[in-house]
């Protein structure tokens, strides 16, 4: 379950590492390129599930992460620091996904993704292994129902614990508008995976 | 009515209330509404349902070295993308500069092999083209007629047809006849003369020079007008004798000549 309001960490705190990002920044600005290889590092993971929580796939998360950090390289010379660095990485993640989704039409089809590298032992294929998988599928067709801009406020919501007003900074929402979106999106979900249940049954 | 808006507002903090980021208060809030309406009591149930299923579900990790790997791989990207980048700009630079300036240059190639200083015409030498275009096409029309007599057979109906023919056909004039070979005469002086200039001088002292030579540089199919005596023309003698006569005089004299077949 996401953690409270209260208890979430702020952005800003988040990702705090040894440098602050804005050291980070303008190191990368005089031409150290170590500035750029260590945000790389320090946002690669949350980059990555953000976006992988919103395609549901692999390939196409490592495909669009990738995209990200480019896109980081050729813009962080002319970021001028207004908003977060975390703050745009979310930004940029969120809109390359929406554009992904929109552009595939994730929504209409399951791309049910299992990573191939990871070892796994034929004994380990048990009946929870099944289980799981069934379960992850019939998420993911839930999650596919939704449109873009609800599937992105309930990823950075419900997974990615962000409070409404950073949700708001980073999809340029009021808060209002993002708290409605993440209610559709939660219901929606609920009755697709009600009716799912009672077909099942 | 003052309760409606209310649970419109109890409702959009249903989700929150499921994962426990409400505050005391909207917590509290939100558990009178459940209570007193089964509509939220509902939506709440459904919510509380789908968030617990989707924190259930777990997504497969990538391998580990996946996080290892993705920074070299984001640079050789980079690397790929800055090549690409060089590699069009070259390309444009040619399409928008090289390409026309080389379309200029090959027009001009073609237009200067095409109208040579060579093959370039003075007006002189045009409108004397001109001249012997139209000498050529008067002989052939003149031939013409010559040779589809000869092709045709002799027979006693064809000879009284072409006799018949020639009477009724009206004899040049002796003027214009005279015309004609007068201006002949010009023009084969001016060809000569051009000839000359175009003959080497050893062919001019061995006298290698015949009269089919200046036939064919002069253009004209009738050879009589090198020489007199040769059919098609008089001699000095009858055209003086012919000069005195009147019209008919000579109209009548010609036809009696072209009868004979002289």
């Amino acid at each position: 379950m996401a953690a409270p309001k209260d208890k979430s960490p702020q952005l800003s705190d988040k990702f705090s590492g040894d440098k602050p990002d804005s050291e980070l920044i303008s190191a990368f600005k005089n031409g150290d390129i170590t500035g750029f290889n260590e945000i790389v590092r320090r946002y690669q993971q949350q980059v990555y599930w953000v976006i992988r929580k919103m395609v549901n796939s692999h390939d196409d998360a490592d495909d669009l992460t990738q995209e990200v950090f480019i896109k980081i390289y050729s813009a962080l010379k002319d970021f001028r620091e207004e908003s977060n660095l975390f703050t745009w990485l979310y930004r940029i993640a969120t809109n390359y996904s929406i554009n992904h989704i929109r552009k595939a039409k994730v929504r209409n089809t399951v791309s049910f993704e299992i990573v191939t590298e990871q070892v796994e032992s034929k004994e380990k294929k048990s009946d929870e292994a099944v289980d799981e998988k069934t379960k992850m599928k019939l998420l993911i067709e839930a999650i596919e129902t939704l449109p873009a801009q609800q599937r992105a406020v309930f990823n950075l919501r419900y997974n990615e614990n962000l409070s409404y007003e950073d949700i708001s900074k980073v999809m340029k929402k009021s808060v209002g508008g993002v708290k409605a979106n993440y209610f559709h999106a939660v219901k929606k979900l609920g009755d697709y995976l009600k009716t799912r249940m009672r077909m099942e049954n | 009515m003052a309760k409606k808006p209310d649970i419109e507002k109890i409702k959009l903090l249903l989700p929150d209330y499921v994962t426990g980021s409400l505050s005391s208060d909207e917590a509290e809030m939100v558990k009178n509404a459940i209570s007193a309406s089964d509509e939220v009591k509902n939506l709440y149930i459904d919510m509380k349902n789908a968030l617990e299923f989707a924190g259930s579900v777990k997504y497969e990790e990538p391998a580990p070295q996946y996080w290892n790997n993705l920074l070299p791989r984001i640079h050789e990207r980079i690397d790929e993308r800055k090549q690409k980048s060089l590699a069009k700009n070259p390309l444009s630079y040619i399409w928008k500069v090289l390409v026309p300036v080389a379309a200029v240059i090959l027009i001009f190639i073609v237009y200067r092999i095409s109208f040579t200083p060579e093959t370039e015409i003075s007006e002189k030498e045009q409108e004397k083209f001109k001249n012997e275009n139209i000498e050529k096409k008067d002989t052939v029309k003149q031939k013409i007629p010559v040779e589809k007599n000869i092709e045709k057979p002799v027979t006693p109906e064809t000879k009284t047809e072409n006799i018949a023919n020639k009477n009724n056909e009206k004899p040049r004039s002796i003027r214009q006849h005279r015309k004609e070979r007068i201006q002949k005469r010009e023009n084969l002086a001016n060809k000569t003369n051009d000839f000359e200039k175009t003959l080497s001088k050893e062919d001019i002292r061995k006298e290698n020079i015949t009269n089919k030579d200046l036939a064919s540089i002069a253009d004209v199919d009738d050879l009589s007008i090198f020489g007199a005596g040769t059919p098609g023309t008089f001699d000095e003698e009858t055209e003086n004798e012919l000069d005195k006569l009147d019209e008919n005089e000579q109209d009548n004299l010609l036809k009696e000549l072209s009868n004979s077949n002289l």
